[in-house]
């Protein structure tokens, strides 16, 4: 079940009916068996799946808490990790690692030959795996209290609105929630409306329709093309990207706010960006916030001075990108990040003088602009970066391309296409396109405080705004019930 | 300053209708005299009067606006009366927005009935099933000609008659318009009968093969032609059962939502045709290049049963609702490449001719030119597998034109009350 099908709205609409008239543990109740419909729609036999995850972290939490030693306390999140994480390593990584080693060691001139396993990948795997890991860690570290009710923790890991593509939601933030009884804001139901509406935009508008371009532009046998050129297929995919999952985003919190939840904000404005530290403050943010704050600063953070400061944030890029996606592309795309952060961090460094100023807009030496700011200006700046942005999302999208296709002949094909400038040779055809979808993409990104306060517009802009966002569903929708991209991660 | 303006559109609007209703006719005249030979040019044969069509889209146009300046005003209007009733409250946006968005297609409803949207909608943005439909259709529609025909069918009959060369034989005897709609079956026949009825042609012209009966029912017709009429009125049992569900909820809702049921026409005036065709190109990159491996592939889903049933008792409906508007219906048994006919189940065929002799004795204005009676065409005459190419598609005009002459001569089909 999407969010963009027939299904899903009259699910919800069942759903929201019962909700309103049940009292919270009945709505608890409601909420758990929806989700659990919900997710079993796609495929009932990974609810058993889901079902072990909850209860095994479930018990680990009480356990962890429960545990006095340190030594045996540690020993308890390990052992909880450990399961998590072979889990989520046999259904997603297994087969990549088997037939990384493999080849690896062919590269050696040794032969060797590991069983692969045949599974689908659960869907949203990689989201509600991180979402129980993150329960335990914080039990752990004492920053939250374990659950005693099972019911609130299943809701809390299977939340329908957020199970299959996020946002990763800390325990700490929706466990209250569904804890305590909802109070449903009339404010919060008209932005959650409206939200839903965006996100709808978001989809089937803007992300659908590039999904068409996109997909024409990585089936050619070869870039450049006849009838445009790989930068603007790339143009056409980051903003695919962006419509797909901010859409989804925007819809899981739109959800929530009906039924008295609030969810955090997943994404900003990250292509108005001007550097790789403020990207990854405003895109999926609680991947980025979660990657952070488990991994790199448990690694060291930035406490350990430059070089240690660029090793953790490689090796915590590089997972990021694996855990998007078993395959070399997602790999790279991560160390591509990793290593532009880095480089950023060194440049700020080299700058400011030592001044620690990653992760602002721009870096910004003491007491002013920098020069780099003072003499390109922030949209030349934007749009640099936005390039940089597009050439990680060729690698990206590599690692989605059908087997038949080569990864490294489609990056290679591109970049090789893409420093020469086909431009000139005269406007494509599909450029009319990707700058009407592009555009509304980054209005949206632009004004994404105003979209999310839409029960304080006056009421004829509110009355505009749907009118305008049911218009462009009815008239520019692609109506193919499309998969989520996120939903393979 | 805001009433004026209001005021000021208005009175425009005012002496526009002044103008168009006393002197319309003259100026249209005076500007196709300058730029009739250019329009007729680009026209390419849909209309042959051009200062008729000027002064129309000119009507067109300022019923538009006036449309659109009632909608306007309607709005607010109508907004408070649901506000008083309803008492929304906080949900005031909501009545503005239904409200909002139900005048939009109301109006977009109205626009999908001139010529002008859709000459908007296609100009600079190339060619698309629904726009060439509408446009031809209501050109037609205003043509005074008689009598008129119209070709319908699937791509086939496009491919097979060129309505053009037609209209240039046959002069002012026979005015035909030609509005096929590609992948069209039997029951698409019947959807689109009802879209003839403002024009009412004295011939419907459809060159029909065995696709029409026995190849399924997916196409494109259904979700832009299906509407609640036909799900209230001409409803058949077994429909539920051959219908694509989704088409048919596709239908429902574009019938009910115009802006919904002109998506495509709409995305490609506002992304470029490119952008919006590249899944139907990709698709046409897809098919094989063997023919051979195509006609066996298309051979493998003909097939006789209750869907083919069902075409046909669709069929015989057309006829009869042609039977009673006075139309007479002329099917010519078409033919297909040598090399697909080869490969179809000769049953088929036989069955399918059967069928079309039964209905010919049941109703009087059903012309079936059986296969033999057509000009003979060979493989070389083909671009592919049912399509012929430009030669072959003048040889047939030219023959259907001295078959037309002859039709002519008939005694006309008397309507019969509905």
């Amino acid at each position: 079940m999407v969010f963009n099908s027939l299904t899903f709205f009259a699910f919800l609409a069942i759903v929201l009916l019962a909700y309103y008239r049940l009292g919270h543990r009945g709505q608890n109740w409601l909420l758990l068996v929806a989700s659990y419909v919900f997710y079993g729609w796609w495929d009932y036999r990974f609810l058993g799946l889901l079902l072990f995850t909850t209860f095994f972290d479930y018990w680990c939490a009480l356990r962890l808490e429960a545990e006095s030693d340190r030594r045996r306390r540690k020993l308890f999140l390990a052992f909880s990790m450990v399961v998590n994480l072979g889990v989520l390593s046999v259904f997603k990584y297994f087969n990549f690692f088997a037939e990384s080693l493999v080849e690896l060691l062919a590269t050696l001139g040794m032969t060797a030959s590991f069983p692969t396993l045949n599974v689908i990948l659960p869907v949203g795997i990689s989201f509600y795996t991180f979402l129980s890991m993150s329960y335990t860690i914080d039990v752990y570290r004492g920053e939250l209290k374990a659950s005693r009710s099972p019911i609130d923790f299943m809701l809390y890991v299977s939340f329908f609105p957020h199970l299959v593509a996020g946002p990763i939601v800390r325990a700490s933030y929706l466990l209250p929630q569904c804890r305590r009884a909802r109070v449903i804001n009339p404010h919060e139901v008209v932005n959650g409306v409206w939200l839903i509406l965006l996100g709808l935009v978001k989809k089937v508008v803007i992300a659908d329709r590039l999904a068409e371009i996109v997909n024409w532009g990585f089936a050619q046998p070869q870039p450049p093309f006849p009838d445009a050129n790989s930068w603007l297929i790339l143009y056409a995919f980051a903003f695919q990207v962006y419509g797909d999952f901010s859409g989804y985003s925007d819809i899981a919190r739109g959800l929530s706010k009906l039924m008295g939840f609030e969810l955090v904000e997943n994404f900003r404005a990250p292509y108005l960006v001007t550097n790789p530290s403020a990207y990854w403050q405003h895109w999926h943010i609680s991947l980025s916030t979660w990657l952070r704050d488990y991994l790199y600063i448990p690694l060291g953070g930035n406490r350990h001075g430059s070089w240690r400061t660029s090793r953790n944030l490689m090796i915590t890029m590089l997972l990021g990108g694996l855990w998007h996606g078993a395959g070399a592309a997602y790999v790279l795309w991560g160390l591509y990040h990793g290593l532009l952060l880095a480089v950023h961090r060194a440049w700020c460094h080299l700058i400011g003088g030592g001044r620690e100023s990653a992760g602002k807009e721009a870096a910004t030496p003491a007491g002013g602009q920098s020069w780099l700011h003072k003499y390109l200006g922030r949209p030349l700046l934007i749009i640099v970066f936005f390039h940089f942005t597009c050439v990680g999302w060729l690698l990206f999208r590599a690692g989605a391309q059908p087997k038949e296709f080569s990864q490294v002949k489609v990056v290679t094909g591109y970049l090789h296409s893409m420093f020469q400038f086909p431009l000139a040779s005269g406007a494509s055809p599909l450029a009319g396109a990707i700058l009407v979808l592009g555009g509304l993409a980054l209005f949206f990104q632009g004004q994404h405080r105003l979209m999310d306060r839409f029960s304080q517009w006056p009421l004829r802009w509110q009355a505009a705004g749907v009118v305008a966002a049911l218009a462009a569903i009815a008239a520019l929708g692609v109506f193919e019930g499309a998969q989520f991209i996120y939903f393979q991660f | 300053m805001r009433r004026r303006v209001i005021f000021g559109a208005w009175g425009m609007l005012l002496i526009g209708w002044l103008i168009h209703v006393t002197a319309g006719a003259m100026l249209s005249q005076l500007i196709a005299a300058r730029v009739g030979a250019a329009l007729l040019r680009f026209a390419q044969g849909k209309f042959n009067d051009p200062a008729l069509f000027i002064h129309r889209r000119v009507g067109e146009l300022l019923w538009l606006i006036t449309l659109a300046f009632v909608c306007a005003a309607m709005h607010p209007l109508l907004e408070r009366l649901i506000r008083r009733r309803a008492g929304v409250g906080r949900w005031g946006w909501t009545a503005h927005a239904a409200l909002g968005f139900a005048l939009l297609n109301l109006w977009i409803g109205a626009a999908g009935n001139t010529a002008i949207f859709w000459g908007a909608i296609g100009a600079g943005a190339g060619f698309q099933n629904l726009m060439q439909f509408h446009f031809k259709r209501i050109v037609f529609e205003e043509n005074p000609a008689t009598p008129r025909a119209v070709l319908v069918g699937n791509s086939q009959t496009r491919a097979q008659i060129d309505e053009r060369l037609l209209n240039d034989r046959l002069g002012t005897n026979l005015w035909t318009a030609e509005l096929h709609f590609p992948g069209s079956h039997a029951y698409d026949l019947l959807l689109i009968e009802r879209q003839l009825r403002r024009a009412n042609p004295q011939f419907v012209i459809c060159y029909l093969n065995e696709s029409y009966f026995y190849n399924g029912t997916a196409g494109e017709t259904v979700p832009n032609f299906f509407g609640v009429r036909d799900l209230l009125g001409n409803w058949r049992s077994d429909a539920a059962r051959h219908l694509d569900g989704k088409g048919v909820f596709y239908g429902l809702l574009g019938d009910v939502l115009p802006l919904f049921r002109y998506r495509e026409a709409l995305s490609q005036r506002v992304l470029g045709a490119s952008a919006v065709q590249l899944k139907q190109s990709q698709y046409n990159t897809a098919l094989a290049v063997d023919l051979e491996a195509r006609a066996l592939e298309a051979a493998g889903k003909s097939r006789l049963g209750g869907e083919s049933e069902f075409q046909k008792a669709a069929f015989e409906e057309f006829v009869a609702r042609c039977q009673r508007a006075g139309r007479r219906v002329i099917i010519l048994d078409g033919q297909n490449n040598p090399i697909l006919t080869r490969q179809l189940d000769p049953a088929v065929r036989v069955d399918m001719e059967a069928f079309l002799n039964q209905m010919m004795a049941r109703y009087s204005n059903l012309v079936v030119v059986p296969g033999t009676a057509l000009p003979p065409q060979a493989a070389a005459d083909y671009e592919d597998l049912t399509h012929v190419n430009p030669e072959a598609q003048s040889r047939f005009t030219a023959w259907l034109a001295e078959f037309m002459k002859a039709q002519l001569n008939q005694a006309p089909v008397a309507p019969m009350n509905r």
